[in-house]
């Protein structure tokens, strides 16, 4: 692994689905990358707008994205989970055949396709990679998976060693282990009691080839599971690191507000709090702080009318607004809001030039909350 | 264009309501299952989820595995609601299906229960979501036979992870790992009332912004090939169509007289422009459904309506648009 002392800054955003975390975490990453700082970003889906103003397809290894001005520079990659898997493999000195055996294993897909929605896990791991292959960042950006679960990988980190520690995961190895057949059959003397019960048990319901299929997936997988554990590991002792920034995102929307305050809750236990939070898409100060939205609250307007329909839409949101803003106060000192204005170029595409303006201003925010 | 009610002459016994978190999911399978109560029927609504967010609109306690029935009396139309709302666990399920159904008690408290094979059923891919599924199948198909009991509706509340819409794939899944005996049965039979348009409805929930849309229109032609059918319509949560809010069909139109010297004339303009930019987002899944031929349906953004708007009124609007539908 990497020289400790290089490790890179960590940004983690996190955030309920649709508060605009993706679009956030890049303009933060461009921002940090215009000041002149070596920056990587770990996406997860971004939208094709996002990707077309990045002007470039992103995939899972790290592209490297053209700014205005070259000072620093951007390496932009998005999380896709069968690519990384496959990598994996790859690196590990396993014989043609056993790769082959191993991707055409029904688990192997399957496996992909269940940690898919697991991409906490894989962004972890992800990280120390990326530490691997350019140790000389200084900032890492991470976008995470929508909701709760996102920190999944920070509080559950047995969730992949699952895989690995079960007794039943041995007998199975034992049962379908073909290069050591005297052990084997040693072995199944062994598991003539209670185990092998159990297995024939579980054959009476699902049949033999689910267990036989089982048992080879595992043992190929052996190696790649243990290399991931160890650097599973190695992020999350910097994702603890003190140099780490959590930052909450969230906008204007009750359910977006109590994911908020969920992953405050559940980052708490581990003694992590948000170093900032984000209220996307605010109504702009000017208006909450108007006499003019005062009035518009009291008036009665003619039914369905522009007015009517545009005052009940501002009376409710900066209702929510409020109370969005309150709540995040509650758990977090540094709490920043970001105006719908500055997301909503006028035109319908998305330049990087707003990307970066927007970067900045969470940036220019930040500073003036923390002095 | 038919009908604006995703519900009007829905037939099928078994509808999915399927959407990403925050579309309003939940909100539209309450609203559907008051929906469906209006008119005398029994209706179950299903959700997988960590929290029963159902329960919490009509400030009960969360339900778990075993059903409990909501009642509420609409305040908008005076209608009585009754129906019940069950939060799925897989454990629970598990030991229905092997105690309850095939009568193997033995093998469910020496095999199943191991906490080994525990850790094997966690990890194997597509087998919570194969309970999930064999559960609705016999509230579907066997409730009658086995206990004398069945709803005319049962409504999913259907989270939408990853991709792929995985629960529509489980069948395959499991096929793929080699499974025989009675678990490969209970796939097959669980199959046959997924892929049967008759007896299944999958109703796609969305909001009008980029990324809900973009990923909806991905998932039709992925839930299309998992099910054989399309989806039976798109349900645009949060509209502000020209149709419903007829005085938003033209940008120019913020009157003259409306804060005309305001210094936030500017800024309620932007708001405005926010709100027209759903429109150019819902047309655009609203040209790709025209062309697919799949029914799209809107649902007004209720906070236009009111002032005052709180979850259980967001229902109640909601049963009420359905209901109006119906007698147009």
């Amino acid at each position: 692994m990497s020289n400790v002392n290089k490790f890179p800054q960590l940004h983690i955003f996190l955030g309920a689905g649709g508060v605009g975390k993706t679009t956030l975490s890049a303009a933060y990453a461009l921002a940090l990358a215009q000041e002149g700082n070596k920056v990587g970003l770990l996406s997860i889906d971004p939208a094709k707008r996002l990707q077309s103003a990045l002007q470039t397809e992103l995939s899972d290894e790290g592209a490297r994205i053209k700014l205005p001005d070259d000072k620093g520079f951007l390496l932009a990659s998005m999380l896709q989970m069968d690519h990384a898997l496959r990598r994996w493999v790859q690196e590990q000195n396993l014989s043609e055949v056993k790769k082959q055996r191993l991707f055409e294993n029904p688990y192997f897909q399957a496996l992909s396709d269940k940690l898919a929605s697991s991409v906490d896990t894989l962004a972890a791991i992800r990280i120390a990679e990326w530490v691997e292959q350019y140790p000389d960042l200084d900032h890492l950006v991470i976008d995470t998976a929508p909701g709760i679960h996102a920190v999944d990988f920070i509080t559950k980190p047995e969730k992949l060693s699952l895989f690995l520690d079960s007794k039943l995961v041995d007998w199975l190895k034992s049962s379908t282990e073909d290069s050591q057949p005297k052990k084997r059959s040693f072995f199944n003397q062994l598991l003539k009691s209670g185990a092998r019960k159990i297995l024939d048990g579980l054959s009476v319901i699902g049949g033999q080839n689910f267990i036989v299929n089982f048992g080879d997936f595992l043992i190929l997988l052996d190696d790649i599971l243990i290399q991931a554990m160890k650097r599973l590991n190695y992020s999350r002792q910097w994702i603890f690191h003190e140099s780490t920034k959590i930052i909450l995102v969230c906008s204007v929307r009750d359910d977006a507000s109590h994911v908020a305050r969920q992953l405050a809750q559940v980052l708490s236990k581990f003694a992590l709090t948000p170093d900032l939070s984000i209220i996307n898409k605010v109504l702009p100060d000017e208006i909450i702080q108007s006499k003019e939205l005062d009035f518009l609250l009291a008036t009665s307007y003619e039914k369905n009318s522009l007015e009517d329909v545009l005052s009940n839409y501002i009376s409710s949101y900066a209702r929510t607004q409020a109370k969005v803003l309150c709540d995040l106060q509650m758990f977090s000192k540094n709490v920043i809001k970001i105006p719908n204005s500055e997301n909503l170029d006028k035109d319908y595409v998305l330049r990087i030039d707003d990307l970066i303006s927007l970067g900045q201003k969470i940036k220019s925010l930040q500073k003036v909350k923390k002095t | 264009m038919g009908s604006q009610s995703p519900f009007f002459c829905l037939k099928q016994k078994l509808i999915f309501i399927v959407g990403k978190g925050g579309v309003g999911r939940s909100s539209l399978c309450t609203a559907a299952a008051a929906h469906f109560s209006e008119k005398g029927e029994k209706v179950l609504v299903v959700q997988w989820s960590l929290v029963d967010s159902i329960s919490q609109i009509f400030q009960m306690s969360a339900v778990s595995h075993k059903a409990k029935e909501v009642l509420h009396t609409s305040s908008l139309s005076h209608k009585k609601w009754s129906f019940f709302n069950m939060n799925f666990e897989v454990d629970e399920a598990i030991r229905e299906y092997f105690v309850d159904h095939l009568k193997l008690k033995l093998i469910y408290s020496l095999v199943i229960q191991n906490k080994h094979v525990q850790k094997l059923l966690n990890a194997a891919p597509g087998i919570s979501e194969l309970f999930f599924l064999g559960r609705l199948f016999w509230l579907v198909e066997l409730a009658e036979k086995e206990c004398g009991f069945s709803y005319d509706r049962i409504i999913v509340d259907t989270p939408a992870t990853g991709h792929g819409i995985s629960l529509f794939g489980v069948a395959q899944a499991v096929a793929k790992i080699g499974i025989t005996g009675p678990l490969a049965l209970e796939c097959a039979r669980v199959s046959s009332l997924l892929t049967n348009p008759e007896k299944t409805a999958v109703l796609l929930v969305t909001l009008p912004e980029e990324l809900p849309i973009e990923e909806t229109m991905e998932s039709i032609p992925t839930i299309h090939k998992k099910l054989g059918f399309k989806p039976t319509g798109v349900i645009v949560n949060m509209s502000v169509r020209e149709n419903i809010f007829p005085c938003l069909s033209s940008q120019e139109s913020l009157s003259a007289s409306f804060f005309s010297d305001s210094p936030v004339k500017n800024q309620l303009k932007m708001v405005l422009s926010s709100l027209f930019k759903r429109n150019i987002f819902e047309k655009k899944l609203q040209e790709y459904l025209l062309s697919v031929n799949i029914p799209h349906y809107s649902i007004p953004d209720f906070n236009l309506l009111e002032k005052d708007i709180n979850p259980k009124k967001v229902i109640e609007f909601m049963v009420d648009f359905f209901h109006r539908d119906y007698l147009a």
